[in-house]
């Protein structure tokens, strides 16, 4: 339906939401999932989530009765599933705040109709991740002494540990996204506390609200705060893969202990955070009929923005052979001839497979405009920054001495806590396209050629401004 | 001691011994006889809490007897070490004498004696024997039969010969598991039966004909010193040089400077080579057919080197090898001039017995009625062939003492509970002449009899263990008996006992040599295990979780192939093999093993009991595939591969070093010519290497450290079980091995390398080296690992919440995580036994805990007060002896301040052979190793 992006003639931009996209029609179409009669098909896969979340929860309960045994690691693979899955969450949860921050410090205003949308999908992320180092610990409940609490036996945490700069650098990220996120949400709970009928709703929305009431000094305050968050989350988003890459790289392990890791892993997270974001976009545009305000152009958008970082990492990986042969250190050479072609060949082909050649693919426009391939290049992206952070962790299979190297294979305990966090995300999801706005109705009307009146561009207003 | 009263209870007497205790370490230890549990607020006199005390015993393994200092904590043994006063010992010990000390808490332990399978009290079965005894006396013994293992005790072979006196008609058979008939026969008929032999003095050459002097047979923890003396760098002239001859690899043809791989059978042949190149030159030795072994480098070097070395060689054959190649070693032997020289010969004196086949005869022939089974357990042990196990319900009544009802107490009458040695009164006399005197440590668990005492309840005797033993060595000290008694006790060793050297006539008439044939088929050759022996140690949780020396195999056996047969066969790693030899079948699974001679099928044996505790349970019983007359060495079996597979437990997979210099050696012309060979394999000169983090200082105080010199290290994994008894190390079971959770904190790694024509062997044990700067400690979150200020990398196991990260960045991986409740799990498996084993000095660790060595700290930290109670608070050189350390036969560990100038280990690091594993990575491991020098004959080492 939404046939052809016509060129504005003046500064030949793509207009950034389609007809029918009006300020009336944005609020509609933006606030019809949370109006609904919620649809059999809502609660079916609120009903699979919650399933998934019980495997979670039954996977973790055993873990803790039992012991980190249940896992598949082993000495000298102390890390498996457990750390793949949460630098793999931690990734996915970057594109949020590079779209909602960065972008917004760029002035990207095609950010406006995907950054909501994303930005709940890196808060849930973050959780995912975050319940990895919680419960990865083999005395789970003695967790609060990596936190720098006083106490009286005086015993601080190890300030020189990468895990506990990881501790602060992941709270710190995802306070700030929260706090991000909510201060976004602000006007558009207002709008929709206006809109309620019922008495929840009145209540729900009234409270998040915070009273809200569209008034120019709300605003004033409202653009400035969340200019200064942007400002204050934008670091964010390098800091934290560069301290989770720390984790890595700042131990000795011949394969870990690189330079390159801190950049090499920020571009493979918003490469694998924009994989995550087009793979739930493409679906939920169409179920929620926000085609016309995520348009094919947004989605081609970040097309490009995958096909950047994807060649970024793919540079990254090209390099850290490189630097492999030239330090002369043996030990560094066989580790990637051994990614290469030892036990774990396939999951390093894996991942240069996606990671490195499918999204090669994105330079097409043919590519970026066909949805399905799209949707099959972002899976694809995604299944490879797994494989790269189990290829990775994996390393640890093959270090120093051959006499302790050993093999690694997850137990079904492993992949069951991996499918109950997907449980845990999309419980989350799902609750959030219910009961929140998923797309920022504010900022989307304020890139309507309304919003933006121009004397020079005549009576295009139909096709929206820039 | 006669005079003592005559109906004394071994507890009873325990309580006299210990009022009457002279010194600290002889006071008999025990837990007080009183039944009440008395707390030590009323202790007793001498006894301190907490402070552990020594007693001096001894323990044997067949024939092999070691002297051995057991560690006594409030009263339960929980450590054992080897005496330094006894010659065989000399201050180490083996795994298996380490690991008794859990055999005795074992809950697979019979606590009462059984009748027909029904309990019965000690009582009854006393009354029983009293009774046998009585009733054997009205017809001079007829039909009674008395079934001993080789255990050399002379208080024993007293009674027995006694008891022959008394009961003409008596008949008494010997077997043991580890099969001396063969090496007793080749005596035989050369005339030395009446002697036994023991590697003495420096020997310059060792010929090893299938022999396993390391590993498995004979005394292996003399013969380790030995061996380590030969090895001795300060005089590099005087390097022993050791050929092998062997179808499996051994921990004795592992550490070999020539080795050759070939089938058991042609083992002799190339003997037979060897012996007629020494007969051409002159040596007094039998005429023998010409064999194409001649034609062979190594027999013409070997036969060279032994010219040349005349009087300062040895020849040993294996106990698996046939009776005439026994023979033809020892007139080798004698005609090398060797007897007297490295050979010690020494008067056996025991009574004289039979082999166990002539028993399945007798059993057949109808003429025994009972079958007293003093000890052994032939019904496993034995070859299958002989069908002994159904033999024995043919007889009327079988008498069976056993620890446990093993597979002969499961065929038994009655059962008889066996006290374990740390619970008996006994006395050993090792194959050396020296006497030592068993001495308990703790009143008998369970109610049960030695085999001292059954023996004199046949005698009509109800004397304790303790008198008898007293009786025997009476005489050897008329005056002042009781005096001397308590310094035996002290030493561990009655000096006065001499051994009776005797001038031994060597026949050549009785020697018949029979060339070896070339049999069709597949060879099968049995050998014993590494870990569990023939099977005795099988129930020991301990042992069947120590990794084999070569496959590092637990808890398992596996048909060992070359890899070249295997490949023939159409074998891999895991195939189940159906193997079967003269109507007998037996499946089990294949690994290949590099060394291993083709076209053989190596079978340990000892696996897969029946009986007697579900850990023996594990693995194959190959027994039954043993031909009777061919025990060790049958040819003629067939090899089918099955497509189902097995899996194996290994601690270590990866069998190649990659050319990495962490194992470092050379030969001993190289290290001649340049000594700081060790150095060319560093990648950073050490002026190159900076600290990231401030520089430690390790010049204050007591800086640890630890030296493992590589030349005298075997592989034997002695210290491993050591550190697993001293340290509380639980065992986590062969599936958790099995996805790389072994908890030991020093593991043995082992390489090897065919680039040449020889299998080249190398190993290295490992265990945390406590770097100065070590990589484990910045990245834990919690501080829970941190440097003390005596240079120890320590662990807070309660400060620990697991994350695994200083695994991780550990570059020897020698961290051991907790991954489950291990030390809970085997309380549940082993009952309260395992925790009265524990030592009270080492926390036991929770799971979710990273666990390592800990240099022994406990004792470190024990000397540590002793120093400052008792002197300046400077702790000397040799105060403190780790458990790895203590127990090695070789003494490659040595440990100490390296702040002092006088310090053994500081000697030891200041040798050019000395290197740090992965220097490069600047961590400044405090262990640190010395190279291992070899003395290949240079006319082999071109291959």
């Amino acid at each position: 339906m939404v046939a052809q992006a016509h060129p504005e003639p003046l500064d030949r931009r793509v207009p950034l939401v389609d007809p029918p996209a009006t300020i009336q029609q944005i609020t509609e179409s933006v606030a019809a999932p949370m109006e609904w009669k919620a649809p059999l098909g809502w609660w079916l896969f609120l009903a699979g989530s919650l399933s998934c979340l019980g495997i979670w929860l039954g996977s973790v309960g055993y873990l803790f009765w039992t012991g980190t045994g249940v896992w598949g690691v082993n000495n000298p693979v102390g890390w498996g599933f457990d750390i793949v899955n949460f630098v793999w969450w931690v990734g996915i949860g970057h594109a949020g705040t590079l779209i909602s921050a960065v972008l917004f410090l760029f002035r990207q205003k095609w950010r406006t109709s995907i950054n909501r949308f994303s930005e709940a999908m890196t808060l849930f992320a973050v959780v995912c991740a975050l319940s990895f180092p919680t419960i990865h610990i083999g005395r789970a409940w003695l967790l609060y002494w990596v936190m720098p609490i006083p106490n009286q036996m005086a015993v601080w945490p190890n300030f020189r540990s990468p895990l506990l700069w990881d501790v602060f650098a992941v709270s710190v990220y995802g306070s700030v996204s929260a706090l991000f996120w909510f201060v976004g949400l602000i006007p558009d709970l207002a709008t929709m506390r206006d809109r309620a009928t019922k008495k929840w709703q009145q209540l729900f929305y009234g409270v998040l609200a915070l009273g809200w009431r569209s008034s120019h000094r709300h605003w004033q305050h409202y653009e400035v705060a969340y200019l200064l968050l942007a400002g204050l989350a934008t670091p964010l988003v390098l800091s934290v893969h560069s301290v989770v890459s720390f984790d890595f790289a700042v131990s000795q392990i011949p394969g870990w202990h690189t330079t390159i890791f801190p950049p090499y892993f920020v571009a493979g997270a918003i490469f694998s955070g924009f994989g995550m974001v087009m793979t739930l976009m493409i679906i939920a545009r169409s179920i929620f009929k926000l085609e016309h305000l995520v348009t094919r152009h947004h989605i081609e958008n970040m097309a490009k923005v995958t096909l950047l970082t994807g060649s970024l990492v793919g540079y990254a990986y090209a390099m850290e052979f490189f630097v492999a042969w030239y330090s002369g250190n043996p030990y560094e050479r066989f580790t990637f001839i051994n990614r290469m072609f030892g036990p774990y060949w396939w999951a390093y082909w894996s991942m240069i497979f996606c990671n490195v050649v499918v999204p090669q693919a994105l330079w097409f426009q043919s590519v970026r405009r066909n949805l399905g391939v799209l949707f099959v290049i972002s899976i694809l992206v995604n299944v490879g920054m797994w494989f790269e952070r189990y290829v990775i962790v994996l390393t640890l299979a093959r270090d120093t001495l051959p006499s302790s190297w050993g093999s690694y294979s997850p137990t079904i305990f492993d992949f069951s806590t991996y499918l109950g966090t997907f449980g845990i995300f999309f419980t989350f999801f799902t609750l959030f396209v219910r009961f929140l706005p998923m797309v920022a109705i504010a900022e989307v009307k304020a890139v309507l050629p309304e919003a933006n009146p121009h004397h020079d561009d005549g009576h295009h207003a139909a096709h929206g401004g820039h | 001691m006669t005079d003592a009263p005559i109906n004394q209870s071994r507890r009873n007497f325990l309580k006299v011994v210990s009022a009457g205790a002279l010194s600290i370490n002889t006071a008999a230890c025990l837990r007080k006889p009183a039944e009440a549990i008395l707390p030590f607020a009323r202790r007793p006199e001498d006894l301190v809490p907490g402070q552990a005390r020594y007693f001096a015993t001894c323990w044997n393994v067949g024939e092999s007897v070691q002297g051995l200092l057991v560690r006594s904590t409030d009263g339960r043994p929980t450590k054992v070490e080897g005496n330094p006063n006894h010659p065989m010992s000399r201050g180490a010990s083996s795994t298996w004498a380490q690991a008794s000390v859990l055999e005795l808490y074992s809950p697979e332990r019979s606590r009462t004696p059984l009748r027909s399978g029904a309990p019965a009290t000690l009582e009854e079965a006393e009354a029983m024997l009293l009774a046998l005894g009585q009733k054997a006396a009205e017809n001079g013994g007829a039909g009674l039969t008395i079934l001993l293992d080789a255990r050399p005790s002379p208080t024993l072979h007293r009674l027995l010969a006694e008891l022959k006196t008394k009961l003409p008609k008596l008949g008494i058979f010997s077997h043991d598991g580890v099969g001396e008939d063969q090496r007793r026969a080749g005596a035989r008929a050369v005339g030395l039966q009446d002697y036994t032999l023991t590697p003495t003095g420096k020997p310059r050459v060792i010929a090893l004909f299938d022999a396993d002097p390391l590993g498995t047979e004979g005394d292996v923890v003399a013969f380790g010193r030995l061996y380590a003396e030969g090895r001795d760098l300060t005089k590099t002239e005087e390097l022993s040089r050791i050929y092998s001859v062997e179808p499996h690899l051994s921990l004795s043809g592992a550490n070999a400077d020539h080795r050759l791989a070939r089938r058991g059978s042609q083992v002799g042949e190339v003997l037979a080579a060897v012996a007629r190149i020494l007969r051409a030159q002159g040596l007094n030795l039998p005429e023998l057919p010409e064999n194409a072994e001649a034609q062979t480098p190594f027999a013409s070097s070997l036969a060279e080197d032994l010219l040349a070395h005349r009087g300062r060689t040895l020849v040993l054959v294996g106990h698996r090898q046939p009776a005439h190649v026994h023979s033809l070693g020892l007139l080798i032997n004698q005609a090398l001039g060797n007897f007297g020289q490295t050979l010690q010969l020494v008067k056996r004196q025991e009574v004289a017995s039979e082999p166990l086949s002539l028993l399945a005869q007798r059993i057949d022939e109808k003429t025994v009625d009972t079958l007293v089974v003093l000890g052994g357990n032939p019904a496993f042990d034995a070859a299958g062939g002989l069908g002994f196990a159904d033999k024995l319900g043919q007889v009327s009544q079988v008498i069976h003492l056993g620890m446990t009802r093993d597979e002969t107490g499961a065929k038994s009458a009655w059962h008889v509970p066996r006290c374990h040695y740390l619970e008996a009164w006994g006395d050993l006399r090792s194959r050396d002449g020296t006497v030592s005197v068993q001495q308990p440590l703790i009143s008998p668990l369970y109610p049960s009899l030695s085999e001292l005492e059954v023996v004199a309840r046949l005698l009509g005797r109800k004397e304790s263990g303790y008198t008898l033993v007293r009786e025997t060595h009476a005489k050897l000290a008329p005056l002042g008996f009781e005096k001397s008694w308590q310094r035996w006790l002290h030493d561990g060793v009655i000096t006065e006992a001499q051994p009776e050297a005797g001038t031994p006539e060597v026949r050549v008439d009785g020697f018949v040599w029979r060339p070896a044939g070339q049999e069709a088929g597949v060879e099968l050759d049995f050998v014993l295990d590494p870990s569990i022996l023939d099977g005795r140690f099988a129930p020991s949780p301990w042992l069947q979780e120590l990794p084999d020396p070569i496959t590092k195999l637990v808890w398992d056996n596996a048909a060992l192939v070359s890899p070249a047969s295997a490949a023939r066969w159409g074998l891999k790693n895991g195939t189940v093999a159906k193997i079967a030899l003269q109507g007998k079948e037996v499946e089990i699974g294949v690994w290949i093993q590099p060394g291993t001679a083709d076209d053989v099928v190596i079978l340990p044996l000892g696996y897969g009991r029946t009986e007697g505790g579900k850990y023996g349970k594990s693995g194959v019983a190959v027994g039954a595939l043993r031909p009777a007359d061919r025990p060790f060495i049958a040819a003629g079996a067939t090899l089918t591969a099955t497509s189902r597979t097995y899996d194996f437990a290994s601690t270590q997979l990866e069998t190649s070093l990659h050319d990495r210099p962490h194992v470092r050696s050379a030969t001993k012309t190289d290290f001649i010519d340049g000594p700081n060979f060790v150095q060319k394999f560093e990648i950073f000169e050490p002026d190159e290497l900076k600290s990231l983090w401030e520089e430690p200082n390790p010049k204050d105080g007591h800086q640890w450290g630890m030296a493992i010199d590589l030349n005298a290290c075997t592989a034997c994994g002695a210290c491993t079980v050591a550190c697993q008894a001293e340290n509380n190390i639980p065992w986590v079971g062969k599936e958790e091995v099995k996805v790389g959770r072994e908890l030991h904190w020093i593991r043995i790694d082992r390489y090897f390398e065919e680039t040449q024509a020889e299998l080249q062997f190398q190993t290295q044990p490992m265990a945390c080296a406590h770097c100065e700067t070590a990589p484990c400690e910045n990245v834990c979150p919690v501080g829970a690992t941190a440097h003390s200020p005596e240079g120890l990398n320590d662990m807070a196991y309660n400060r620990c919440i697991g994350t695994r990260y200083c695994s991780n960045n550990c570059p020897y991986k020698v961290r051991r995580f907790n991954f489950l409740d291990y030390a809970n799990r085997n309380d549940a498996d082993y009952g309260m036994g395992i925790a009265m084993q524990r030592n009270p000095d080492v926390t036991v660790r929770f799971r979710g805990v990273m666990e390592k060595c800990t240099y022994c700290v406990q004792k470190i930290s024990r000397a540590r007060i002793d120093a400052k109670v008792n002197g300046d608070g400077n702790i000397k050189d040799g105060a403190i002896v780790t458990a790895c350390q203590s127990v090695c036969p070789t003494q490659a560990i040595t440990f100490g301040n390296l702040n002092d100038p006088n310090a053994k280990v500081v000697a030891k690091k200041a040798e050019p052979r000395n290197y740090a594993v992965a220097a490069e990575l600047n961590i400044r491991p405090r262990t640190t190793y010395l190279a291992k020098i070899s003395n290949p004959n240079p006319k082999l080492s071109k291959g």
